[in-house]
């Protein structure tokens, strides 16, 4: 009996509409034969087994030909002798050993077939089958073992298709601690490695191809390789109608690239075992926030364009008044331009402060959620988290930049006068 | 359909029949179950049932019962045997055989009406079989006058049907059924409706006596039930937007240092949320484990829209020009602060609301996951802008308006509260009671604090309310698990509160001076933001991609700074984050399943599945294990009989209550447990 992957009902039924197979990682090999398909299976397992990031017991090749087949090879010029057609002689086959269901009882509601067969004595095995006379139009009575030839083969149990060529599966799993792509690219490097180095040669007419829930990742990384930029620039514009400047809106908008960072780095901190590797009351505190390595995937993605939204928040709320500020003071050098920008600086502060601390402290439940469910949740929090944790930050950048800024402009300005006067 | 009559004739062999599949997919398999004898009273299995049996009372009753539920797409059974009639010929006694004759021996017909004596007879000829009586009867040929039948060349018994599939319960065989939803079909809907047609068939199960005199009802046991899942993420979920709002509460409070504006605030998040769910009531959006995280990761924000407005009121309030106004004056001071804001606030949401809604751009697996997170979080975030424009400064006028002017009505409300206070802790018991007789005590006795600490008594106010919340929120949310103390949970929460709100607190306080640095000494200050996005994109593309270039230059060179140890440890630090499609979701049961190899038999089979299921079900953190070999009657299962699919469920690190939320047992003073009858 062969080992199995890890998996779990839904999880599994998701792989097998999606790929076909019933492990989250595959190869698919394509052929002109079952026998073929086989073959290069069986190859592919034992390269496969020596890819460091394979669980080596989860791999697994179809045998896919293994299955023994009884055949009847019915000789023409024997069953011509006795007056009998193939026909004949294949019903006999198919009533005496496998039995035919002729009619159904109806009883009510119930139904019952009603099955033809020899009695089990005759066709139990090979030899006794072999000696089952077969009645001739001539009147006489032979056994079957003279008309045909009994063989074993081997043959297949399941066939496979996809799009009308015949293949077969490969199934692997990873071993624990990787990440699915990750995976899935070290073993194609490995396999095309054994290629070029002529261990490896597919037979001709023989493809393979990778398969797996990995599918998904690459697809999904595509459509958001379209989605995240689009998301920036949609805000990068809002935040030009708001304040009316390219310069205002890129100094608020290097928010996003802060958060972002932010977000990283605590998906990083969360993987590294002595963040927060302490007790408090017997309880880690690694544990308390399920602290594990955590791979990009679509909800850490989701969790960042929820951040991008966010990040810039504490930006606007700054700008914003700083412009009202400065047209309302209008300050004319450069220590007025300081002046200015630490009234509105301070005024805002607090707001800033506010949303930031509730958006951060707010997450905390979901971080320390536990149960089903959890698994989802999370991973969509902490970029968020993190990147909110260091976006503090833009309560600094934003006025800095503004006041460098501005007093590029006044100094500017008070150039040009002293060049007039 | 269309495609299937089409196809050319001659394409298929003359006996296959193609027929479409039900209306489902796999993932449909929502509700597993099998059919056991067992005592009525007491539960316990009794046995006493054969395979055959179980699987006729399967097939013919139960199977059609629940395939009426609305919502079910197919009921496939497996396991057991199906019952048949065999006929086993004898070949030597056999001259010549007919394959028509159980066909012309088994039908019924109607010969329409008869009219007679004025009454109308309805006609049939009865000639189904009913027993192996009659077709043993049946005649096969006719030799020299003599009818040959059935019984003389053949023997004639019911048997077991070949079958490509069985079931085993922890080691013993096992009748039972898979039922499947529709595609598109709710889950937890449909086997709501399963449950319920269940207990209307199950009093009508057929039981026996057996022979030592115990009853054996056929009973319906379900081994794998999707809606236990549902209802744990749901429950999970539910809790954490529970926590949530408390917490934020909590923090507003804290921040805002006054009661009144952090009610009007904190009126923004439960009833933004449950705005939401009525939006998505009527957009049809299911509520489940990603939806609701769209509302959680949304209730951060959904704060903001009051914190902002409500501050910049409270600010222009707390300015020495505008104390003690109201009325007129008072509206206006509102509506001032309110517009200064505004334009502020809605770009912050736009850009908030407009930056999420690309993610609707998703397809397939992933699209269907998180088109319900986006709807939610939209919804969630515009009904709070809603909430917060339109109904925020106006709560802020009428809560800002209130006044206790008069001294001997302030004085009566604190007893009032006081007085509530006792009585609630003396009947009920309720420790959260004591807050309400504090902050009765305490503005009580207002009036007797000299002048200048007035102030500390909305302080006291304040902090009383804090605590009662906290108090609250601990005994949901017990971060520090529930194997420590009440306590002990109470000061953590309030030490990680006090850690995070004390670090952004100092930030606001230190503020101007930090600010003047900055200002200051421009460039020293810039170096810490790109420092933080080199760390950021190291820590996402791996130290080697980032920084790969040095090394490459510096081999150019002919310095090997790769291979140096800081450049190894590093790179080692910082591989990359790794890529995946989803986080795993830990679903509470597994599926194992091994294959053995082609040719094995079902004897074999069986065998090898027994044992299996026999040794799972010996680890003691597993509930349950049944394992099916082969398909079941269905089109969905193409599994050969050398497929096995064990599900293994585990029992859930705590125990739940029906609602998926943790059940909590009273101790007593030893720590164990006190029952209900003490």
């Amino acid at each position: 009996m062969t080992s199995a992957p890890k998996l779990q009902p839904i999880q599994t039924r998701l792989i097998m509409l999606s790929t076909g197979m019933r492990a989250p990682i595959g190869i698919k090999v394509y052929g002109p034969d079952l026998l073929t398909i086989e073959k290069v299976g069986l190859e592919l397992e034992k390269i496969l087994q020596q890819v460091p990031s394979i669980e080596t017991s989860s791999v697994f090749a179809d045998r896919i030909v293994g299955k023994p087949y009884l055949e009847f090879d019915i000789d023409r010029d024997q069953i011509a002798r006795y007056g009998l057609t193939i026909e004949d002689m294949q019903n006999f086959i198919m009533v005496a050993i496998g039995g035919v269901k002729l009619t159904t009882t109806v009883e009510g509601r119930e139904r019952f077939p009603v099955r033809v067969r020899y009695a089990r004595e005759f066709r139990d095995n090979p030899e006794d089958v072999k000696r089952v006379l077969i009645p001739t139009p001539t009147g006489a009575q032979i056994p079957l073992g003279e008309l045909a030839e009994v063989t074993y083969r081997r043959g297949p149990q399941v066939i496979k298709s996809e799009d009308t060529f015949l293949n077969g599966y490969v199934i692997f799993d990873k071993k624990e601690g990787y990440a699915e792509v990750d995976v899935v690219e070290e073993t194609q490097r490995f396999i095309q490695a054994k290629m070029d180095a002529g261990e490896f040669i597919l037979p001709a007419g023989v493809s393979y191809k990778f398969t797996g829930n990995y599918e998904n990742q690459i697809r999904a990384t595509k459509r958001l390789a379209i989605v995240v930029p689009i998301s920036l620039l949609v805000i990068f514009l809002i935040l030009y109608f708001q304040f009316g400047n390219w310069q205002t809106t890129t100094m608020v908008f290097s928010g996003i690239f802060v958060a972002f960072s932010g977000g990283f780095i605590m998906m990083w901190l969360y993987g590294q075992g002595w963040f927060l590797n302490f007790d408090v009351a017997g309880v880690n505190m690694r544990d308390l926030f399920s602290m594990h390595p955590i791979n990009i995937s679509v909800a850490v993605w989701v969790g960042f364009i929820a951040l991008f939204g966010i990040a810039t928040d504490d930006g606007v709320i700054m700008g914003t008044y700083i412009k009202q500020t400065f047209e309302r003071e209008k300050p004319k050098d450069v220590a007025a331009v300081r002046e200015a920008i630490m009234h509105a600086g301070v005024k805002r502060v607090r707001p800033a402060m506010m949303t930031a601390a509730v958006a951060v402290i707010a997450l905390i439940p979901v971080l320390t959620s536990t149960g089903k469910g959890a698994d989802i949740m999370v991973p969509m929090a902490i970029p968020t988290f993190g990147g909110m944790l260091i976006a503090v930050i833009t309560m600094f950048i934003v006025p800095t930049l503004y006041c460098l800024w501005q007093e590029g402009l006044v100094k500017k300005r008070i150039r040009q006068e002293l060049k007039t006067t | 359909m269309e495609k299937l009559s089409s196809l050319p004739a001659g394409t298929l062999p003359s006996e296959v029949q193609p027929a479409l599949g039900p209306d489902a997919t796999a993932l449909g398999q929502i509700f597993w179950y099998t059919l056991e004898g067992r005592n009525p009273e007491t539960g316990e299995p009794a046995g006493g049932w054969d395979p055959q049996e179980l699987r006729t009372i399967q097939d013919y009753y139960v199977g059609y019962a629940l395939a009426t539920a609305k919502g079910v797409a197919e009921v496939a059974a497996i396991g057991g045997f199906i019952k048949e009639y065999q006929v086993d010929i004898d070949p030597v006694a056999m001259r010549e055989y007919n394959v028509d004759i159980a066909k012309k021996s088994n039908l019924d017909v109607g010969a329409r009406t008869i009219e007679f004596n004025r009454a109308e007879y309805l006609v049939r000829g009865l000639g189904y079989i009913k027993s192996i009586e009659d077709l043993e009867k049946a005649v096969v040929a006719v030799n020299d006058n003599t009818p040959i039948r059935v019984k003389d060349v053949a023997k004639v018994h019911f048997g077991p049907s070949t079958r490509r599939g069985g079931l085993d319960k922890g080691g013993a065989e096992a009748t039972g059924a898979v039922v499947v939803s529709r595609f598109g079909a709710n889950p937890l809907q449909v086997i709501k409706n399963v449950k319920e047609k269940i207990a209307e068939l199950s009093p009508g199960l057929p039981s026996k006596v057996l022979p030592d005199g115990t009853v054996s009802k056929v009973t319906i046991v379900p081994f794998y039930d999707r809606s236990g899942l549902i209802q744990e993420t749901l429950g999970t979920l539910e809790e954490a937007l529970e926590h949530e709002i408390l917490i934020s509460i909590i923090v507003v409070i804290v921040l805002m240092m006054n009661i009144r504006a952090s009610i009007i605030i904190s009126s923004l998040l439960p009833v933004g949320v449950l705005m939401t769910f009525i939006v998505m009531r009527y957009f049809e959006v299911d509520a489940n484990v990603v939806a609701l995280s769209g509302i959680a990761i949304a209730i951060g924000v959904m704060v903001d829209v009051g914190v902002v407005f409500v501050e910049n009121i409270v600010r222009h309030l707390e300015m020495e020009e505008n104390h003690g106004i109201r009325g007129k004056r008072l509206l206006t001071v509102i509506y001032e602060a309110s517009v200064e804001v505004a334009s502020a606030i809605m770009t912050a949401l736009a850009t908030t609301i407009v930056s999420f809604l690309p993610v609707f751009a998703m397809q397939a697996q992933e699209g269907k996951l998180f088109k319900p997170l986006a709807f939610t979080k939209t919804f969630a975030l515009l009904s709070s802008l809603f909430f917060g424009i339109i109904v925020v400064p106006a709560l802020a006028h009428v809560v800002f308006s209130i006044r206790f002017d008069k001294e001997k009505s302030k004085k009566i409300w604190a007893l009032v509260v006081a007085g509530l206070g006792l009585t609630f802790l003396i009947i009920y018991g309720s420790i959260p009671a004591i807050a309400l007789i504090l902050f009765g005590v305490n503005n009580f006795f207002e009036e007797k604090w000299p002048e200048k600490f007035r102030e500390w008594v909305t302080r006291i106010n304040t902090a009383i309310i804090l605590l009662t919340l906290v108090y609250f929120l601990n005994g949901a949310w017990m971060p520090l698990g529930a194997q420590n103390s009440f306590i002990v949970n109470y000061l953590f929460v309030i030490v990680l509160v006090v850690i995070i709100l004390g670090a952004l607190l100092a930030i606001v306080h230190f503020y101007p001076v930090l600010l003047r640095w900055c200002l200051t000494h421009k460039w020293q200050f810039f170096l810490l933001p790109i420092f933080i996005l080199l760390f950021g994109i190291t820590s996402w593309q791996g130290f080697d991609k980032i920084f790969g270039f040095i090394a490459n230059g510096s081999e150019v060179i002919g310095l090997n700074l790769r291979q140096t140890d800081s450049w190894q440890s590093l790179v080692e630090k910082f591989p990359g984050a790794g890529k995946e499609f989803m986080p795993p979701l830990d679903e509470g049961s597994y599926l194992l399943m091994p294959t053995t190899m082609s040719h094995s038999g079902i004897e074999e089979n069986i065998d090898v599945i027994r044992k299996l299921d026999a040794y799972v079900a010996q680890i003691p953190e597993i509930e349950s294990v049944v394992g099916k070999w082969g398909r079941v009657n269905s089109a969905l299962d193409p599994a050969p009989i050398s497929m096995f699919e064990n599900t293994i469920n585990y029992k859930p690190e705590y125990m739940l209550d029906e609602n998926g939320h943790r059940l909590r047992f009273k101790g007593d003073k030893s720590g164990s447990y006190i029952l209900k009858d003490g």
